[in-house]
């Protein structure tokens, strides 16, 4: 996990938590200071429930995880957990993805920001995500134990959307250097191989090592960047 | 065309009709509600000539089953690109072929829709295969080709193997049906790396 640390901001989470909220602010009769600290008390137990749903994969894996371990963890009831997620465990997981996805490309962002060197930047964004991939605990051990309930992820139409979601997520992680339409195409094309030489590492690649991934990116991908900028169709756009 | 082998031999008149005779259960009653007994009644055979054939009785039964649909999804694929004579053809081509192949394939698609848990750890190990399958066919091509002299066959080899299994399942924002976008792809994202540009 990137950090256990919120990502969200106020913002984000009355969108999320879109329908517990009214619900709340409605019984005080919205009084405006008070919802405030309405607001912030359930920011806090949102937090504290999905971290202590990563707590619990990184535990007991996806299939002996239960809601009443998750309750266990926040230190909160089961009425407040299922009036915060009310369809259950794969709700938190979502907001844990969630959280997981905003805070990795947070991330990567700011070490691209300052960088000079498109190949460098290439570079570094297949490092750390590989790296905080891997070094995911909670998703290693659902890898694990329950590679049953990870892989439907990871083909067919969730891939699909895996992958424009990343690229959308990502498209100005490149800015510096690619144009929006260039910049979508190069994310997902990223997102693709740390996907597959994580899923199954057995390969010549080795996704650990900062100055082959270089050697790889010099070598696979800067030849077809240069091609896409020269295509017709992807400068129009 | 000549027989490509992946995995198992050339299989025998009985065990051809036991995997089909499951295949086409598999259509009806799907993976987990699949037993030996009724493949036997539905290819009428006994159970022991089953078992004779896959001592390790359904989980068997099933990997081969989708050994053999994998197989003969690659070698319908290799006969189709037999006619290409250069790499990028082969490539544009067979993307659009397997893809096409994938998405109309009926049984697959059934259990996919409705118990994909059941289907996926095989499938993984399959694409296991399958890589190592197209990892081996891109390496014969390469010989074609003048690999220039920092290149390592087998890292672009399995590079273009993973990528090409990786875009036939999930295309992302690549429409597989269009040639041009295909073409774009191919050239871009998998072959740029035998003819890089001059750079810019």
């Amino acid at each position: 996990m990137v950090s256990n640390q919120a990502g969200f901001t106020k913002k984000d989470y009355s969108v999320t938590l879109g329908f517990g909220f009214k619900e709340t602010s409605s019984k005080t009769g919205s009084v405006s200071d008070t919802a405030e600290t309405q607001i912030d008390v359930l920011i806090s137990t949102f937090d504290r429930i999905v971290n202590a749903g990563f707590e619990c994969l990184a535990k007991y894996g996806y299939a002996k995880t239960s809601m009443d371990d998750i309750a266990k963890e926040a230190k909160c009831s089961r009425a407040t957990l299922y009036r915060l997620f009310p369809n259950g465990k794969d709700e938190i997981i979502s907001s844990l993805v969630e959280k997981g996805t905003t805070d990795l490309f947070i991330e990567l962002e700011s070490i691209t920001k300052s960088l000079a060197d498109l190949n460098e930047a290439i570079a570094l964004v297949l490092l750390v995500a590989a790296k905080e991939l891997n070094g995911n605990i909670a998703l290693q051990k659902v890898i694990q134990c329950d590679p049953e309930y990870i892989l439907p992820n990871l083909v067919f139409e969730n891939m699909d959307t895996i992958l424009l979601t990343a690229a959308e997520s990502g498209s100005s992680l490149f800015e510096n250097w690619l144009n929006r339409e260039l910049s979508l195409k190069l994310t997902e094309w990223l997102t693709r191989i740390v996907l597959t030489y994580i899923s199954s590492p057995k390969g010549q690649i080795k996704f650990n090592d900062y100055e082959a991934i270089r050697d790889f990116v010099k070598t696979f991908i800067e030849p077809g960047i240069q091609l896409m900028k020269l295509n017709p169709r992807s400068q129009n756009q | 065309m000549k027989r490509l082998s992946v995995g198992s031999a050339v299989p025998n008149d009985t065990k051809t009709k036991i995997l089909r005779g499951a295949l086409d259960l598999i259509s009806k009653v799907g993976i987990s509600k699949l037993t030996v007994e009724e493949v036997a009644l539905n290819c009428d055979v006994s159970r022991m000539t089953i078992y004779r054939y896959f001592p390790k009785g359904k989980d068997q039964l099933l990997s081969e089953v989708i050994a053999a649909e994998a197989f003969e999804w690659l070698e319908q694929l290799m006969e189709h690109v037999s006619c290409y004579d250069n790499f990028e053809d082969v490539a544009v081509y067979g993307l659009m072929f397997a893809r096409r192949k994938l998405l109309e394939h009926r049984v697959l698609n059934k259990i996919l829709e409705e118990e994909p848990e059941a289907l996926l750890p095989m499938l993984t190990i399959e694409a296991n295969r399958i890589i190592a399958f197209i990892h081996l066919y891109v390496v014969t091509q390469l010989f074609k080709v003048k690999l220039s002299e920092n290149l390592n066959a087998d890292e672009v080899a399995e590079y273009l193997a993973r990528m090409l299994l990786s875009v036939v399942i999930s295309p992302g924002s690549w429409d597989l049906t269009q040639e041009a976008e295909v073409r774009l792809l191919v050239r871009t994202q998998f072959l740029a790396v035998l003819n890089p540009p001059e750079p810019s």
